[in-house]
């Protein structure tokens, strides 16, 4: 994961995790992570709707979540319970410096989530490094 | 009506893990790009 958030914030992006989790939930999962980016903590799912993200507890608990469990578990995270409503999707956004989206992937299951590639495409796009030298 | 690409990024404000209130704005108005990344229950 590191790598990627610093191939990531070299392309001029600030990263922002954002949980409805409880902030005791989420300080663990900082420390675990070791996540070198700020965390803001929704629990009223607030921008969570604002941003349309799904919720579906048949898609929630697919055999690709538990994959995706077994996973990270043999990884070395620890398992921590299910924070808040287990419903609830993520999603992945990125906005330009005028506030416009970019990019809008919504997870289909939790499993789901864009590849660093689709990511750092679209930033690459908007460095303005990049344009320079088209 | 469902966000797409194009569209202003809603702005929500959020607290932070020392219960400080911040508007996602402020993270695009510094200047930068900004992914957000909506967890998921494991992260």
């Amino acid at each position: 994961m590191r790598q990627n958030i610093e191939k990531i914030q070299s392309l001029d992006t600030q990263v922002v995790a954002i949980s409805f989790g409880s902030p005791r939930w989420a300080r663990a999962w900082l420390d675990e992570t070791g996540a070198p980016f700020p965390l803001l903590l929704d629990p009223a799912r607030t921008a969570y709707r604002a941003y349309g993200l799904q919720y579906s507890l048949s898609r929630s608990w697919g055999p690709k979540t538990f994959l995706l469990y077994a996973r990270l578990m043999l990884s070395g995270r620890r398992w921590r319970g299910i924070q808040g409503d287990s419903g609830q999707l993520g999603g992945d956004f990125v906005v330009d410096r005028n506030g416009v989206i970019r990019l809008a992937y919504r997870s289909h299951d939790p499993a789901d989530r864009p590849t660093i590639g689709q990511i750092v495409q679209c930033l690459e796009e908007l460095y303005p490094g990049k344009k320079e030298i088209e | 009506m469902v966000l797409r690409v194009g569209d202003l990024a809603p702005v929500v404000r959020l607290r932070d893990l020392e219960g400080q209130e911040i508007s996602l704005a402020n993270y695009w108005k510094s200047g930068q790009n900004v992914l957000l990344v909506f967890l998921r229950h494991l992260g």
